[in-house]
């Protein structure tokens, strides 16, 4: 891609992300919860967590230049410390409500397992970081883990023909994903979803883990590495989709900082298919 | 530095005879620097008896700071007289709505419509300018350096820091601190409190040894349990922070327009007997009363 190309595809990407719908589900719970004046703000906050576009507008919003020099908002918990209760609710109303598109489907990667995936991932990398990492900014994981694929949605979402093509052909001939997104579309999914999350100014190791989780090595981050291992793991545990027919290993690093193997992980994970099966209860009613 | 208080009330107007000492206006704060610049605090009834005294001091530049759009902080403006005298100028500063995107121009403008106010916008005669600040980005009137902090409240709240000549003054708006939504058994918990934590130490550090604060203490602690979540301090916790921010003087506002003068001097001096450090000179916040330093 030359760089004009590049600057041209990124302001239309940006550009129809703005009406990129939040999952139907979501906005019905958000809309009936905040009707009533004293609605939890836990629950809204699960609500808010639990649907990977609704995450990703509130976070660009609260880490937009137009409001603060600053920019290290990295979960709807610091979001709703740093702005306030009553204005995160109402921005998360704002995007309940706002005109969006209607929302693309496609067989190759149905939402449901997508949004699954997406939700499994964010658990696990937030218990990663909590229990294995013993790290205490863990809600920051969890919000990377459901935002790492973040471009996929965005190309199911604006590109479903080509995206469904892509997806095909990585599963036909068994390749990995980012490198038929490179033949065919010119970037991978986890570019585009970084060089958005650059342009929104997210914090800077939330756009370091969407960009670099599908090369995670010795020196990665610890948020690229939850997520990274996160990823492989709930795809070893069969729950969603993530349209790549290559699961990752679970390397020799990551079993040696997390202080535990792939095994070791999933044993203490039973509860992670019901907990992900309730929070996208939150989301989407029937698949 | 010069301080007068013009409008110490919360929420209504409350004039009558039960609130004469203290004052009826809503929220207003004149300062001078000792360059001579007129930076107001907030726009609430109490801007119009400010006004009155500018009158012979005109042609004014008044730098007006509005801390959040709420009617009570607003409210005086479009009776500030020098907004209708050719030669006066006044810029007007304030946060954008997050929610709406709308700038400090479009969110005051509404109050100004013609179904509102008599007067069109056009007939204003000064010089109007609006600037939309952001958090944490200083402006400079004259040699002093006004800092927009962000505060807790149900609507984006901007306390402001002033800095002029080695003396400074924070003034909070509405403000209520931060508390935490999860149970101490959830898991959520410690994590969501280092948040608080972490949003309070930079208050605390912008705050930090101003010589003056002036804070929103609308409640008592037994008011407190009703009114969580509506945006105000109380007593206590204002007091708490002008010793952890090391101030000089602590002036408390925001006066509930129920309290009448009685009422507000018997909380006072009840939340007075409680404290344990004596760090800080605290007065109730009164019209009219002028501070100089
Ligand atoms: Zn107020
Ligand atoms: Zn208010």
């Amino acid at each position: 891609m030359t760089a004009h190309m590049d600057e041209e595809f990124h302001r239309r990407l940006s550009a129809m992300v703005e009406s990129m719908p939040a999952f139907p589900e979501s906005v019905h719970q958000i809309m009936s919860m905040t009707a009533d004046i004293n609605c939890s703000p836990k629950d809204l906050v699960k609500v808010i967590e639990s649907d990977p576009i609704m995450t990703m507008k509130i976070l660009k919003l609260v880490n937009s230049a137009f409001f603060a020099l600053s920019r290290n908002v990295a979960s709807v918990q610091h979001a709703l410390v740093y702005l306030g209760l009553n204005t995160v609710k109402n921005l998360a109303i704002s995007i309940a409500t706002v005109d969006s598109l209607p929302r693309q489907s496609i067989p190759e990667l149905p939402m449901s397992a997508f949004l699954t995936h997406s939700l499994a991932t964010a658990s696990m990398a937030q218990h990663l970081a909590k229990d294995f990492l013993h790290l205490q900014s863990f809600s920051d994981h969890f919000v990377a883990g459901l935002l790492h694929d973040f471009g996929k949605a965005v190309f199911v979402q604006f590109e479903p023909a080509t995206y469904a093509m892509v997806l095909n052909e990585a599963r036909e001939t068994q390749s990995p994903l980012p490198q038929i997104e490179m033949e065919r579309m010119g970037i991978t999914c986890a570019e585009a979803g970084a060089m958005l999350a650059e342009s929104w100014q997210l914090p800077p190791a939330l756009i370091d883990s969407i960009r670099t989780h599908v090369d995670c090595n010795e020196n990665s981050s610890d948020m690229t590495l939850t997520v990274a291992a996160a990823n492989t793991v709930v795809k070893a545990m069969n729950l969603g989709n993530s349209g790549n027919p290559h699961v990752g290993d679970f390397q020799d690093f990551m079993r040696r900082r997390l202080g535990s193997d792939l095994e070791g992980i999933i044993g203490k994970m039973d509860a992670l298919s019901d907990e992900v099966h309730d929070m996208q209860n939150m989301v989407q009613s029937a698949p | 530095m010069k301080l007068r208080f013009w409008g110490v009330r919360g929420s209504i107007p409350s004039p009558g005879p039960k609130t004469v000492r203290y004052g009826g206006n809503t929220t207003c704060l004149e300062i001078w620097t000792d360059d001579g610049e007129l930076i107001i605090l907030d726009a609430g009834t109490g801007i119009f008896p400010l006004a009155q005294t500018l009158l012979e001091k005109m042609p004014v530049h008044a730098h007006i700071f509005n801390t959040h759009s709420h009617w009570d902080h607003i409210q005086g403006l479009p009776f500030f007289i020098p907004l209708f005298v050719p030669g006066n100028k006044a810029t007007i500063y304030g946060a954008c709505d997050p929610v709406s995107g709308n700038s400090i121009e479009e969110i005051l403008q509404v109050q100004l419509q013609y179904r509102f106010f008599p007067i069109r916008e056009s007939e204003l005669n000064a010089k109007i300018e609006y600037v939309s600040l952001r958090e944490g980005e200083s402006v400079s009137i004259g040699n002093a350096l006004v800092t927009p902090v962000l505060m807790n409240h149900p609507v984006v709240n901007f306390g402001y820091r002033i800095d002029n000549a080695g003396k400074s003054l924070f003034f909070t708006g509405d403000h209520e601190p931060s508390y935490n939504i999860y149970e101490p058994e959830d898991d959520e918990h410690a994590m969501y409190q280092m948040l608080i934590e972490q949003k309070n130490r930079s208050i605390l550090e912008r705050m930090c040894g101003v010589d003056v604060l002036v804070a929103d203490a609308s409640y008592t602690e037994d008011e407190y349990p009703a009114k969580k979540g509506w945006g105000h301090g109380t007593f206590d916790t204002c007091i708490q922070m002008a010793e952890d921010a090391k101030v000089r003087q602590l002036f408390l506002t925001h006066h509930e327009p129920t309290r009448d003068d009685e009422a507000l001097e018997a909380v006072f001096s009840k939340s007075l007997e409680k404290r344990t450090i004596q760090g800080c000179e605290i007065e109730l916040a009164r019209e009219g009363v002028l501070v100089e330093w």
